[in-house]
């Protein structure tokens, strides 16, 4: 058994056979006659209008089968194709350059592709595998190779575990992929032959294949029925490459893949976007160490940690077998909750929302069957523009956003906090020593009136397309709401003398953030309609500690007795009151975070739209009234180490999902 | 004719917003740049554009000559101020 480790890329748990895939293209520099140039142009405008077919063609099947993400890469691949600093430019060193095709096309795209690898920006860097992707096409077409796709088709794979050894390292036949039969039949093999440990590819060449599958052989009894299960049958193969071109990925089928471990990349290369898509585990990055494995060896790739075991032993293939059943199952338990109402096991009813940027973001939160929106971010409808958005540009978006979630889901919309590390230059902000405790969010609104009433004019005219409520960030005291509810309802008095309509009762609230408003809490809940919690400011705020300071990162927890304390005190106060609390921090997702929150009381969880069928799913497992009285426990503990310690040991449904 | 644009985009100028400004560049008949710092890239080329690796807050001139120039220009400069996420 060896151990690898990559970076955990697309979730879930890959067990199968390797099959190494992407032979590497070998170009020579190679010169050509002047009277040749001519001829051998025309054979690379012949080759790129092949290449351009076969994509067309690619695109359209992926299109067909509803892979949106991969039709579009390879519409972005025709379009290199045209792309006159790439195709261009090899064409030229072809008949200025009197290079041949095949190296005049490779050279050309390796000085663009070197160019983009060297960004700072990791998913542009990736961009460079599609500019060599396709001239890799191409260069193939030129050199008459045939297609190096995975293969697909079932028959292919039939074909291929009837040759020889020698074929199935050979990418063109691409199958170590043995039917379940087959697989049996090596398995039982394996039974039969006691204490076989680790037998590599054997001798037997005519049985490759599934000498292959004899090479998965592990230390101990192995009773077949329990190892086909281990690795889902029918056998499916891990797939194992230098990198996989967006080519290889797209074609990538779920039925055959049970994931694939890559040498290259990072989590937004096109690989890991769309294993995410396709949904199987991936891990990439892994680096040189991937090149010993040889087709056919068990593989387990974890795609949390990254980690990929070959050749596991009896223990560990088993463990993963367990983690993998659990996935799935967990998997198929959050679709179950899909559509139905976020209820704890003894009937506590909350709402769990989405933290959107954009109007488009609400579509996506819809589709993750989020309830409402907990936090719309405004600051971007500002940001890096030459004019500041007028109020019925601001009105469209709010509206779209209320509308993709239909009429009665609660919209919140957080009044624009820009400062702190959202500058905008365009209101020609003083450079500060420390943006975050400087002249930002609702400081800024209150200071520039005339900005802040356009913002509220069309978040109060969208309210009469929706259930819009307006939310004030960075709130400190008592006065600064005061103001800002004044300047609502001078707002509203406008709308109302102009017979524009808007929504009466828009309730109106503010975010917890700032310690000095959690303290205060009890005052402000006799004004507002709601609060808002945002843990990630009130964390660095209460602890004094920068949160994109890695040496600091063991202050940036939500799970430190203080911030409870905070968060129990401002819950507290609302009720008290009569009014909900929501949270729109990532804390709100945070499965360990989610029992001691909903011990507490708290009304609405607003987090990433990914994480609502999950967060639904552990709820419908916790009883609120018992983790009453854990949370009430967990604010008497020392450290946060002690409340993650207690609430592992006392939940753990949550401690499995963390 | 030339005008000044910050990306606004948290992404920065991506695959898709990349194909855009190629888009509204190749119907122009003269030449448009990108430029960012001191390098000029073609903004007809999508592999010249991915390779001005613009971020978030840059700041991008963009440069044409000629009929129509203006119209280029601000067509680039729309999907440069663009905050459409991919």
């Amino acid at each position: 058994m060896r151990t690898i480790q990559g970076i955990g890329a697309a979730p879930g748990y890959a067990i199968g056979l390797a099959k190494r895939v992407g032979a590497e293209l070998s170009v020579a520099a190679r010169s050509i006659a002047a009277e040749e140039a001519g001829r051998e142009a025309e054979r690379f405008d012949a080759a790129v209008a092949q290449a351009s077919r076969e994509l067309e063609a690619i695109r359209e099947r992926m299109s067909a089968e509803g892979r949106q993400h991969e039709a579009e890469i390879f519409e972005a691949h025709v379009f290199l194709l045209e792309d006159e600093e790439l195709v261009g430019v090899a064409r030229e060193c072809i008949t200025e350059g009197l290079q041949a095709a095949d190296s005049a096309l490779w050279e050309t795209a390796e000085e663009v592709a070197s160019v983009i690898a060297a960004l700072d920006d990791p998913y542009l860097r990736e961009r460079a595998a599609d500019v060599r992707d396709v001239s890799q096409r191409v260069i193939r077409i030129l050199q008459g190779a045939t297609d190096v796709g995975l293969a697909t088709e079932p028959s292919v794979v039939r074909e291929a575990t009837a040759v020889t050894a020698s074929a199935s390292t050979d990418p063109t036949t691409s199958a170590v992929t043995a039917s379940a039969d087959q697989a049996l039949s090596a398995v039982v093999a394996i039974a039969g032959s006691e204490g076989a440990e680790h037998s590599s590819i054997g001798g037997n060449a005519g049985a490759e294949a599934a000498g292959a599958v004899i090479s998965v052989s592990v230390p101990g009894h192995i009773v077949w029925e329990d190892y086909l299960e281990a690795i889902g049958a029918p056998l499916k193969q891990v797939l194992i490459a230098e990198d996989l071109t967006p080519s290889d990925t797209a074609q990538l089928d779920p039925k055959q893949v049970a994931g694939f471990a890559t040498a290259v990349g990072g989590r937004t290369s096109h690989s890991a976007i769309i294993a995410r898509s396709v949904g199987v585990a991936a891990a990439v990055g892994a680096g040189e160490a991937l090149n010993d494995i040889k087709d056919g060896q068990t593989v387990i790739v974890d795609g949390f940690s990254g980690v990929i075991i070959v050749d596991p032993i009896a223990e560990e293939l088993e463990r993963y077998r367990a983690l993998e059943a659990e996935y799935r199952r967990s998997q198929a338990e959050n679709e179950v909750f899909r559509g139905r109402p976020s209820v704890s096991a003894n009937g506590v009813q909350v709402e769990l929302a989405a933290n959107i940027g954009s109007a488009q973001d609400a579509v996506q939160a819809k589709k993750h069957d989020a309830e409402g929106i907990g936090l719309f971010r405004t600051e971007f409808l500002y940001m890096g523009r030459d004019t500041l958005p007028g109020e019925d540009e601001q009105y469209g978006a709010y509206r779209s956003a209320a509308e993709a979630l239909g009429p009665d889901a609660s919209v919140v919309i957080r009044t624009m906090d820009i400062g702190g590390d959202k500058e905008l230059p365009l209101l020609e902000l003083p450079r500060e020593d420390n943006p975050f405790l400087g002249y930002r969010a609702l400081r800024i609104s209150l200071d520039r009136p005339q900005l802040f009433k356009t913002q509220l004019r069309a978040i109060l005219r969208a309210s009469a397309h929706g259930n819009i409520k307006v939310m004030f960030p960075m709130v400190a005291t008592l006065g600064e709401w005061r103001r800002a509810k004044a300047l609502l309802e001078e707002a509203r008095e406008e709308l109302r003398a102009e017979g524009k309509p808007f929504r009466d009762d828009m309730e109106a609230g503010i975010m917890i953030e700032i310690p000095a408003a959690a303290m205060m809490a009890d005052r402000l809940a006799r004004e507002v309609d709601f609060f808002s919690i945002g843990t990630n400011d009130l964390v660095q705020y209460t602890m004094a500690a920068d949160r994109m300071n890695p040496k600091l990162s063991y202050l940036s927890d939500p799970l430190h007795p203080p911030v409870l304390r905070l968060i129990d005190r401002v819950i507290r106060a609302a009720h008290a009151e009569g009014k909900w609390v929501g949270m729109c921090g990532e804390m709100a997702g945070n499965p360990l975070a989610v029992p001691l929150l909903l011990g507490m009381g708290l009304d609405e969880f607003s987090m990433s739209s990914s994480a609502i069928l999950g967060t639904r799913a552990l709820l419908s497992r916790l009883n609120q009234s018992e983790l009453a009285e854990l949370a009430a426990a967990a604010l008497d503990l020392d450290s946060a180490d002690d409340v993650r310690a207690l609430v592992e040991q006392r939940v753990p449904q949550a401690a499995a999902r963390a | 004719m030339e005008k000044t644009f910050t990306i606004v985009n948290p992404t920065g100028i991506h695959a898709r917003p990349a194909r855009k400004i190629v888009e509204a560049a190749k119907p122009f008949a003269g030449d448009v740049h990108l430029i960012k710092g001191d390098i000029r890239s073609n903004a007809k080329s999508l592999v010249k554009v991915l390779s001005v690796g613009a971020k978030q807050g840059d700041v991008v001139t963009v440069a044409a000559q000629g009929e129509g120039a203006e119209a280029v220009v601000d067509a680039i400069g729309a999907v440069l101020s663009s905050a459409e996420a991919e």
